[in-house]
């Protein structure tokens, strides 16, 4: 309740900084300085916004959800290495893909690795076109990733205008029992299910069982 | 007297309560009821339960059993614990088991019953009888001696050393003047066991549930008739510290002084049987049950009950005893043996939103309770009432990452934050702080000065709030670039404040840098403070304390004593001590005592570290301001990294008593044809024989020519934070001064030439309390007969008198063998330089991996910067000054690359010995650097410990680093099989005497099994399934061409220990 006054009242706050977290960024994360940097600045030079980290807790410290971009990170670190990155970028939720860069290829740890959903695995002296395409195809999925969410968001969005008993009786519908079974199994009056059911399709903007099997297959939900 | 008060509500005693009536304060009372509990007995750090910490020791630990009948403590500070499989004593890190198989005197291993006399002698109740432990001695109490009955169940003393005992049988028997007498049986249930106790004019007293009464020297006087319904195992009895006796009877709990009832409280009906009942020295009353825990009844009267939900180990209590440090252990049946030690400092529980989270900042708040705030879950309110979330909008919704919090003493809340940057709040609700720009926000330090302004620290200088209006103040007004950390006001009113820029005052609108005696900026300083002296004290990132006073500087730092070179707050309490928090605790020391080390008049500190053993949930603590604070009832609260703690310094109390320290055991090795024994072992190592002498030692302790090896071990008996003593050393004879050490109580000497000794050692209990005098071993070790003056005498005479005759025919003889000896030897040392060259090659053969990866890591870098480069040089104007950098880049990683190719080169080089004065330091640095990809790809830590002053050993490098290097992968493939975390590697080289250096690398593996410790040296000895075997055979050739010497052993905490000792190069030549 606090918080709606001080909302309404006193809009104190300038929007987030442009840029600050919301720009495509590459995450570059190596422990040995003299290759984070010259990597950096290969990115930099070919266009790309870069952040350069050296170490995985460093970069850790400063993850926050709404980071867009991609990590690219040595497999091999003292401390954190790049699995357990990988490992904690998962478990935090976050999307960034990540593209792995070691001294020489290791079969079971690319394996892993890929398995786990790594972007990509190069070597470190992996010709220039190879590595820039793999940047930017980690980008590219990272903005797919977001696309598709926000996609997503827009179709759950009439979902959350439902009541608690309409959902109810929606996933009844969907399970393609007829009103008189459904006002049985809730204990309800069968003209009580209809008034639902044109709730619902109202509410969803649909005109058919089918279209509203549809819409919710779309939205993702089971 | 105490205020009795039965506030006990809860009838079934179903839920404990937690209170802790140490604290009378009203908010105190409430913040109490918060306190975090947990109890997780696995956890090797105290458990805190109701303001005590707890901690248990169970047969994992060393016990022989699970349960601790009887504990007491003898005047040399022993503590002795009885079990059902032997007597044990404990020095605070071991325990060392007394049973029929090591003490044939002890009957039986089931100890019942303990009780340390005045006389120093020792009272064992076995299940077998009772003996007494004099000294040395040992006697057995039979029915010729007068008794009679099973086991005892309680002893008492009287001040002239009179004894009681009672039985579980029902027997009453007293020693007087050394007779054992039993008393005529008192008018109780009969064959039913008594508690027996002595009040202050020496009379015996014995209750059961049938009986409470005293012996008058006739007979036995009943002062009370306990109700006939009374169970026979709701009684206890125990002597009160004021005088009298405390009884327990059913529910009532009573105190007796002769004939009269002087207190009575009402309890609530207890659970379970009553095992015994005892009196602390806060006056709390403990009542053991054996099958509901553990009782405390307050001084105010409260009852509390603790089970295993509050660390206990068992419900099966039997006792509580209060040591000479004023620790309270606990026995139980079947739950080990716990150590209960109040807790120094409350814990704030701020809900479940904020427990246990980053605390970086904590304010006193103007209306009660204080202000504190984290990091990931924003500003809370203590108060009274709880923990109060006070919203604070941000840019993302809320502002959770908290930086600084101040409530000023206009009532107005300031508040730093990550996300938002700096807010107030004055009567309505927060507002943003205006600011130059937007992107000057950057939280640093909060501070109200004496006039009530308040000033913030931003990325573009500093902002003050006059109490109308904000004034920004940057480089114009003097500030250098860069964040100030600080703020400080001294006693003239003048404003300081420090940063990257350095220490600044303010003047009348320009600050000036304060500077030191060599006209340098002060720099890494983090917090101020100014004190009554006129002094402004500053802590910094790494030097310790300075001080700053009439324009002089002194430095304070760990030499004097101080235990932490980073000094993160300071804050003084009303007493005139200065707390001040670090990342290892929370420093305590008297202001009078700093002025006095840092005018030179003292050599060092008394210093309080307090840390988990107080109570503290985190030892660490954050830089920043304000991290500390002072409330108006002279408390002081701390943020640390887990939620905020208080402390009542008025209340604080230093362990006083300086520990005692014993040396128990005393080890060395003899070259094998020496051996001469006390206690044969069987060999190690190099065939030598190791031998052990415990304590008592005879006198004169002499030891046999060319012992080596020497361990001295001793006990530190301070019981409340045994990991927190500190001991210092000396060998007079050897070492110039006392040495600093702590750790493992064991000192190490390699080799002593023959002669006297005196060790001597003293330490430091956990409040770092001195014990000034410490104990002395004085030993000897006894010359070889080659080297005593007779001997050299005698050949000397020897020589003269039959010498000549043979001169001639054997100098002739001489010269054809030395020509001989000359090309054996010559051919020996081809050979074996031979045999290290091979196994050189094959141990780089080992690393060729992971030294292919160092090197492939500036290649990389090289060719990303071309490829940088290339791209830059197209653009116009292309971007010069970084192309420049580029260049330099490129140049040393080349440089990188061909340090790691000259480094394989060296070792890979077919050379013949050489020998030169070496460096040990830059000798295991670079035998670290081959190692280091390897040990990262193996996810092994690699730990160096060289002091700097290491003098030089003669030796031929390559050949020294091929054996360090075999040694560190040995190490290394040691710990393969285990997890990551517990690999770890340490190489540790010290001075030992004035001829050697010993090298010692340690790992953390499974260690050598006692089997193969001979034989590891052997030639073609392997455990590995590639191994040759030749790598160590080899080494110990090399070693002992160096004059050296080659062993192994495996370390007192598991894992291997190599050990290596080399002449070092002798000045006088």
């Amino acid at each position: 309740m606090q918080q709606a006054a001080v909302k309404n009242e006193t809009p104190c706050y300038e929007p987030p900084a442009a840029g600050r977290t919301s720009e495509v960024t590459v995450y570059i994360v190596d422990d040995d300085l003299s290759f984070l940097r010259s990597l950096s600045r290969l990115l930099r030079a070919s266009g790309f916004h870069v952040i350069a980290y050296a170490s995985a807790a460093d970069f850790l410290a400063e993850l926050k959800p709404d980071m867009n971009g991609c990590v690219v990170t040595d497999l091999m670190m003292p401390g954190l290495d790049g699995m357990a990155l990988q490992e904690a970028l998962r478990k935090s939720g976050s999307p960034l893909p990540i593209l792995f860069l070691t001294g020489h290829g290791n079969i079971p740890t690319t394996v892993q690795a890929m398995r786990r959903g790594a972007e990509d695995f190069l070597t470190k002296h992996a010709p220039k076109e190879e590595l820039l395409a793999s940047v930017n195809r980690a980008l590219a999925r990272n903005e797919q990733d977001r696309a598709e969410r926000v996609r997503l968001e827009s179709l759950r969005q009439p979902f959350m205008l439902l009541s608690d008993r309409e959902r109810e009786v929606l996933r009844h519908v969907l399970q393609g029992k007829l009103n008189k079974e459904i006002a049985a199994d809730l204990g309800i009056h069968e003209r009580t299910v209809k008034l639902h059911r044109t709730s619902i399709t109202t509410k969803l903007r649909v005109h058919s069982v089918a279209e509203l099997t549809r819409l919710v297959q779309a939205a993702g939900f089971h | 007297m105490r205020a009795f008060r039965s506030s006990y509500t809860d009838p079934d005693w179903a839920r404990p309560r937690e209170k802790l009536g140490a604290f009378a304060g009203g908010l105190t009372l409430v913040l109490l009821a918060t306190f975090i509990f947990s109890a997780s007995a696995a956890s090797p750090y105290p458990v805190a339960s109701s303001g005590y910490l707890l901690r248990n020791w169970g047969t994992e630990d060393g016990l022989p059993e699970n349960s601790a009948t009887a504990i007491v403590q003898t005047q040399d500070g022993y503590l002795w614990f009885g079990t059902f499989n032997g007597l044990v004593r404990f020095n605070g890190e071991s325990f060392t088991v007394f049973n029929p198989a090591n003490t044939p005197q002890l009957a039986d291993a089931g100890i019942v019953n303990l009780h340390a006399d005045q006389r120093d002698r020792l009272w064992v109740s076995t299940s077998a009888g009772l003996v007494v432990k004099d000294g040395a001695q040992w006697r057995a109490f039979g029915t010729n001696d007068g008794w009679v009955g099973n086991f005892v169940r309680t002893f008492a003393e009287r001040a002239n050393g009179d004894l009681l005992m009672t039985t579980f049988d029902g027997h009453v028997l007293a020693l007087e003047k050394d007779q054992l007498t039993e008393l005529p049986p008192p008018p109780g249930e009969l064959g039913l066991g008594y508690f027996g106790a002595v009040d202050e004019n020496g009379r015996w007293w014995a209750v059961q549930h049938r009986f409470v009464g005293y012996w008058n020297g006739q007979q036995w006087i009943q002062v009370h008739a306990p109700t006939p319904t009374l169970g026979r195992s709701r009684v206890a009895c125990a002597a009160a510290r004021d005088g009298g006796v405390w009884v327990l009877l059913g529910k009532d709990l009573l105190k007796f002084r002769g004939s009269n009832e002087v207190f009575r409280l009402s309890l609530p009906r207890l659970k379970g049987g009553i095992w015994s009942m005892t009196e602390d020295s806060r006056t709390n009353i403990w009542i053991c049950s054996y099958d509901s825990g553990l009782f405390r009844v307050t001084p105010e009267g409260d009852l509390i009950r603790w089970t295993m939900t509050n660390g206990l180990g068992t419900l099966s209590m039997r006792l509580v005893f209060e040591d000479q440090e004023e620790n309270l252990w606990l026995g139980s049946s079947g739950g080990g043996l716990t150590l209960l030690r109040p807790q120094r400092f409350f814990e704030m529980d701020s809900g479940s939103s904020s427990s246990g989270r980053v605390a970086r900042s904590v304010s006193p708040a103007r209306n009660g309770g204080i202000y504190v705030a984290f990091y990931d879950a924003g500003l809370f309110h203590h108060t009274e009432m709880g923990a109060a979330h006070v919203f604070v909008p941000g840019p993302h919704n809320e502002s959770v990452y908290g930086l600084s919090v101040l409530e000023d003493r206009a009532g107005r809340v300031w508040y730093g934050d990550l996300d938002s940057g700096w807010v107030r709040r004055d009567q309505g609700p927060f507002e943003k702080v205006p600011l130059k720009s937007p992107a000057g926000a950057q939280v640093g330090a909060l501070f109200e000065d004496s006039q009530g302004r308040v000033w913030m620290a931003t990325r573009e200088g500093l902002v003050v709030y006059n109490g109308t209006e904000f004034q920004h103040l940057g480089s114009e007004s003097g500030l250098p670039p860069g964040q100030i950390v600080c703020f400080g006001e001294d006693s003239f009113g003048v404003l300081w404040v420090a940063g990257a820029g350095g220490v600044l005052r303010r003047g009348k609108d320009q600050f000036t840098a304060l500077r030191s005696a060599d006209n340098q900026p002060l720099q890494g300083v983090i917090c101020l403070k100014a004190d009554a002296d006129g002094a402004m004290w500053m802590g910094t990132r790494s030097a310790g304390l300075l001080r700053w006073r009439d324009g002089t500087i002194d430095r304070i730092g760990v030499e004097h004593g101080l235990p932490e070179r980073e000094i993160r707050g300071i804050i003084e309490d009303a007493q005139g001590y200065f707390w001040m928090p670090s990342n290892r605790g929370i420093i305590r020391v008297n202001r009078k005592q700093l002025h006095a080390v840092a005018d030179g008049a003292a050599l060092r500190l008394e210093v309080q570290l307090l840390d988990r053993a107080d109570g503290l949930p985190s030892p660490e603590c954050y830089t920043g301001q304000p991290t500390c604070a002072l409330d108006t009832a002279g408390r002081l609260w701390f943020a640390t990294q887990k939620g905020v703690v208080g402390i009542d310094p008025a209340g604080f109390r230093v362990n006083p008593r300086p520990p005692p320290v014993l040396v128990e055991r005393l080890t060395y090795r003899v070259p094998a044809t020496e051996t001469k024994t006390r206690e044969r072992r069987p060999p190690s190592g190099l065939g030598d024989e190791e031998i052990s002498v415990t304590s008592p030692f005879s006198a004169p302790l002499r030891l046999p020519p060319g012992a080596y090896g020497l361990e001295v071990q001793f006990a530190v008996l301070s019981f409340s934070a045994p990991e927190k003593v500190r001991f210092q050393y000396f060998l007079e004879g050897i070492n110039p001064a006392w040495k600093d050490a702590e750790g493992d109580r064991v000192v190490r000497f390699h080799q002593l030439p023959a002669g006297n000794y005196i060790f001597r050692v003293r330490a430091a209990n956990n409040d770092g309390v001195w014990d000034q005098t410490g104990t002395a071993l004085a030993f000897s070790v006894r010359p070889f007969f080659w080297q005593t003056w007779w001997f050299r005498f005698g050949s000397g005479l020897l020589l003269v008198a039959s010498g000549s005759a043979f001169v001639w025919s054997w100098s002739r003889r001489r010269i054809a063998l030395a020509v001989e000896r000359e090309r054996l030897a010559h051919e020996t040392l081809e050979l074996r330089e031979e045999l290290a060259h091979s196994s050189r090659v094959s141990t780089m053969g080992q690393l060729a991996s992971a030294l292919a990866h160092e090197l492939s890591q500036p290649l990389s870098a090289i060719l990303r910067n071309t490829e940088a480069a290339e791209i830059l040089i197209q653009e116009s104007p292309p971007d010069l000054p970084e192309i420049r950098e580029i260049l330099t880049d490129i140049r040393l990683d080349d440089q990188r690359a061909t340090g790691v190719i000259d480094r394989m080169r060296r070792l890979l080089k077919r050379q013949k010995a050489e020998r030169t004065p070496l460096a040990v330091g830059a000798l295991l640095d670079e035998t670290a650097a081959l190692v280091r990809a390897d040990a990262l790809r193996r996810k092994t830590q690699l730990a160096l410990d060289v002091p700097a002053d290491l003098p030089l050993v003669h030796g031929d490098r390559i050949q020294l680093q091929q054996v360090l290097l075999n040694l560190f992968l040995n190490g290394m493939d040691a710990m393969s099989g285990q997890s990551p975390e517990t690999r770890r590697l340490v190489v540790q080289a010290r001075k030992t005497g004035e001829q050697t250096v010993e090298l010692r690398v340690r790992d953390f593996g499974p260690g050598i099994p006692k089997p193969d410790l001979p034989h590891v040296f052997e030639p073609f000895f392997s455990t590995k399934p590639d191994g040759m075997g030749m790598g160590l055979a080899v080494s110990k050739t090399i070693i002992e061409a160096h004059e050296g010497r080659l062993w192994a052993e495996n370390g007192p905490g598991g894992g291997a220990c190599f050990c290596i000792v080399l002449p070092v190069v002798s000045t006088a030549l």
